[in-house]
């Protein structure tokens, strides 16, 4: 080799200074032996009186102090000897690293060294001192010496950085624990937060309803006007995990995406600048309630896709996921459960160019396998209707609602957003 | 999210260009982003505000810990990200006091003394960049259950 060049970088203060002025006291001169051609540069500052003094007896050694352009520096050394993040740029630029932190040697970056390179970050980290000179003097000739050693310490650390330091892995990681907090901190002073469980918003009541899944726009507007008084700031199952949430929050839902929703309930939503979450289909051939008409429920049409849209851009309202086929998800078995659960999520995803957080489980019904599927597909919440805690926090995938009928009064639904209602209701032995 | 993080900044160091790198995904993903630090050498596109966090003479601290309610009410902060120690300390009361998320990053092993083996100022989750520091806080401190400390390694944006 004509010119080694051997990269130090680090901070010249503190232990990481003692570390490197070591390195060019202890191991420098026995490589300078072998290789007289060698060169020992540090980048790194502040530079002292210390390091000038070096400099001036060892004129193998060259002090840069802080340099703003370190790949330049990277791509001209043969080794890099560092640390942390110094490690971690060296072996995304295919450089081959010798890890030594303030803390420990951890020694060329080969197979068998990655396990103790990751646990103490590149021997930044480690309960006691642990500095072999001796062997990083015999290491860094090895690799000095040898081309092939190089290379596999150069491909061990390029395909470290790719497995688990990659920005792109790491940083979803990050920001689902930053959900998680701010969702825990969200709810720690909340025990009940009233979710509420609504289908068609329509002019005027049908004459047969069997299952009485609508409420009229009068009292819709009586209900949004009560909640203003009262105080209530509405939010969706997205502001849980992405914003701090206001004092007295309360959640409404619409189950199926019927188009009444779009002409009565919209309406009223930019009115009272308020906040719902409507649950759709993920097959988007269904135009309307097909599963309810031969149980005697009236024909209802399904929002279009323009309507959705447009409700999405509004920023009112958030859409969640109601199974593909609008099924009940006990009677399937594995993968169909999957291909409604995931299939959904993922359909309504690419309508929408959006993250869709929750799903509403179809008739409310669910169990441990359908719930596990909802966690493996991506959903943060699972929305049931008449099981789960009480407590919102208490069980993510199994959220219990309150439902509203077509003769819900004002003292009633005073009850279902009072906070306490389903512990009332648990009292009761009705939930 | 509008999320603050607080740094020491009393020197350039791994941490601060760690950060750096988390600040810059954060904005291109649309998040409002700040810093509250003594100094931050890294050129970012988040606010910077400068709080002299190393400093950590009790009435700089008290001075520190207003300055970031200030901050967190003002900028209707989410959440608080701290990555040093003095940073934790500070983080620690101003989110108790505005009831803000708060979360901290363990860019190195602590200096542990009386008051951070008995009472936990780094928040409910803790990021430790590596099985060394969360195996000494597991093993030192008694604040601490396994699942509040997740190892989340430093990232480094791979794509040139």
């Amino acid at each position: 080799m004509a010119n080694p060049l051997i990269l130090i970088v680090g901070r010249l203060s503190g232990p990481k200074n003692d570390v490197i002025l070591s390195i060019l006291r202890k191991v420098a001169p026995k490589i300078i032996q072998k290789f007289p051609r060698a060169r020992f540069t540090v980048v790194g500052g502040p530079v002292s009186d210390e390091h000038t003094q070096l400099e001036k007896y060892f004129p193998y050694i060259t002090f840069l102090g802080h340099q703003k352009n370190l790949k330049f520096f990277y791509q001209k050394a043969t080794v890099v000897v560092g640390a942390g993040r110094v490690a971690l740029e060296a072996m995304a630029l295919n450089k081959p690293v010798i890890a030594i932190g303030e803390k420990i040697y951890v020694g060329p970056l080969l197979p068998e060294k990655i396990e103790l390179a990751k646990e103490t970050n590149f021997g930044d980290c480690f309960d006691k001192e642990e500095f072999d000179w001796a062997g990083m003097g015999k290491d860094l000739i090895d690799l000095l010496q040898n081309k092939g050693m190089r290379d596999k310490a150069a491909k061990t650390g390029n395909q470290l950085v790719q497995d688990e330091y990659d920005m792109e892995k790491i940083f979803p990681r990050m920001e689902t624990l930053y959900q998680e907090t701010l969702f825990r901190k969200n709810l720690s002073g909340i025990h009940e937060l009233p979710v509420l469980m609504y289908h068609r918003v329509v002019d005027k009541a049908p004459a047969q309803s069997k299952y009485n899944l609508h409420v009229t726009k009068e009292n819709m507007e009586k209900q949004l006007l009560f909640l203003r008084v009262r105080g209530f700031e509405t939010i969706t199952f997205e502001d849980l995990i992405s914003q701090r949430i206001p004092k007295k929050p309360v959640i409404l839902t619409f189950d199926d995406g019927y188009e009444d929703n779009y002409h009565h309930l919209f309406p009223l939503l930019k009115k009272y600048n308020a906040k719902a979450v409507l649950y759709l289909l993920g097959n988007r051939k269904y135009k309307t309630n097909f599963w309810d008409v031969p149980q005697g429920e009236p024909e209802a049409a399904l929002l279009k896709s323009t309507q959705i849209q447009e409700m999405a851009k509004s920023g009112l309202v958030e859409f969640g996921a109601h199974s593909m086929n609008h099924v009940k998800l006990t009677n399937l078995g594995p993968n169909e459960i999957e291909e409604e659960v995931a299939g959904s999520k993922k359909s309504l995803e690419t309508f929408l160019q959006k993250p869709v957080v929750s799903f509403a489980y179809p008739y409310g019904f669910t169990n441990a396998e359908i719930k596990k599927k909802t966690s493996k597909a991506g959903y943060t919440f699972g929305i049931a209707v008449n099981s789960g805690p009480t407590n919102l926090a208490g069980d993510l995938l199994e959220i219990r609602r309150v439902h509203m009928f077509p003769h819900t009064s004002m003292f009633e639904y005073f009850k279902k957003t009072s906070g306490f209602y389903l512990r009332y209701r648990k009292l009761l032995g009705r939930a | 999210m509008n999320i603050l993080h607080v740094l020491s900044g009393d020197f350039v160091a791994g941490s601060e260009t760690s950060t750096a790198a988390v600040i810059e995904q954060q904005i291109k993903k649309g998040h409002r982003v700040f810093i509250a630090s003594g100094k931050f050498a890294h050129p970012t596109q988040a606010r910077f505000f400068e709080v002299p966090i190393y400093n950590r003479g009790f009435f700089a601290r008290v001075t520190n810990v207003f300055s970031l309610i200030q901050l967190i009410r003002r900028e209707k902060i989410d959440i608080v990200h701290a990555h040093s120690r003095a940073a934790s300390w500070v983080s620690h009361w101003a989110c108790r006091l505005t009831r803000t998320a708060y979360l901290s990053t363990l860019h190195g092993r602590q200096h542990l003394h009386f008051s951070n083996r008995r009472f936990n100022v780094y928040g409910p989750k803790v990021i430790a960049v590596c099985e060394n520091i969360r195996e000494q806080m597991l093993e030192e401190t008694g604040v601490f259950k396994p699942e509040q400390l997740v190892v989340i390694r430093n990232g480094i944006t791979t794509k040139t």
